[in-house]
């Protein structure tokens, strides 16, 4: 079993490669177009510095490894896709909806952990088009990874803007290009 | 048209953070909100580009949803950079959900990286 440090480490290479594809994916357009490729590299590298010198002490939210926040982050991305889908509500509008009655719904139950912030995050997976995602069980699917992402990520990347987008766009990568 | 998608991008990403740090909004609450507000708003009237504008001001939110780590001149950069990651977005990143996260994690770390690079800078050059 990974412990602290070393764990975290894997996490972050994690993050890392997926961002880097995500970056590189700019520049091709068929072919590789190299002015760009060049100027995504080197955005790369400064991402890659900035990883390696992101040593603050993390002061932003925190992330619970709970049972609950998994199924709020699950029934989050599940309630935003059918919104989408059935409703015919924008992406946008959906996970924001999902976001505010997640708030509430922390705010009444006095929740301590933190389920509007899982369920938000799996909001996003719930963004998903229907041309990406075609069905519910690859959205189940990506949510449950995306629930292991967040809780194997609780530990970095705290009060990181994006960081929630950033665990949703990694399950949802691996769900469609790797395990289906 | 481009200055004002970014312009939007920007204030999008202030309005967040300021929510947020000054108003102490939850920050769920203070990245749902604006856009929620103006998905809602888009919903009852045609406006050209609607999903564009929703997607700007929704992905600079997630920059807005930073901590007091960072400057709010550093997140109005950051919300710069994560709009022109947005309009310039790949065919093949498009329709995946957590695509605006990740352009969003990636411009606050973009501004992070420039931030210690500039400190490196200046010590050198003292």
């Amino acid at each position: 079993m990974l412990k602290g440090k070393k764990f975290n480490i894997w996490v972050k290479l994690l993050f890392i490669i997926v961002q880097a594809s995500f970056l590189l994916a700019y520049a091709w357009k068929g072919q590789w177009e190299w002015g760009v490729l060049s100027v995504m590299v080197a955005t790369t590298l400064l991402l890659i510095w900035a990883y390696l010198h992101y040593h603050i002490h993390d002061i932003g939210l925190k992330l619970k490894p709970t049972l609950i926040a998994g199924v709020s982050l699950i029934a989050g991305s599940f309630i935003t896709f059918a919104l989408q889908v059935e409703l015919g509500l924008s992406a946008v509008l959906a996970s924001s909806a999902v976001g505010i009655l997640a708030y509430l719904v922390y705010k009444i139950s006095k929740d301590t952990n933190n389920i509007h912030i899982a369920a938000y995050c799996g909001s996003f997976i719930g963004m998903t088009s229907m041309i990406r995602a075609t069905d519910y069980f690859t959205l189940i699917l990506a949510s449950v990874l995306g629930a292991c992402v967040y809780i194997f990520a609780r530990n970095v990347f705290n009060g990181v803007g994006g960081k929630l987008g950033s665990i949703a766009f990694i399950s949802i990568c691996l769900t469609l290009y790797f395990l289906l | 048209m481009m200055v004002l998608f970014y312009f939007i991008g920007m204030s999008s990403a202030a309005l967040t953070f300021v929510l947020q740090h000054k108003v102490k909004m939850n920050v769920v609450l203070a990245s749902a909100l604006p856009s929620f507000c103006l998905a809602l708003l888009f919903n009852f009237m045609e406006v050209k580009e609607e999903n564009l504008w929703l997607a700007i001001v929704f992905t600079a939110s997630f920059v807005g949803m930073s901590a007091t780590n960072f400057k709010l001149h550093e997140i109005i950069l950051g919300g710069a950079i994560s709009t022109a990651l947005l309009l310039n977005m790949p065919e093949v990143n498009r329709g995946l959900g957590g695509g605006m996260g990740t352009s969003a994690f990636i411009a606050v770390l973009l501004t992070f990286g420039l931030r210690t690079l500039y400190q490196k800078v200046v010590k050198k050059a003292k």
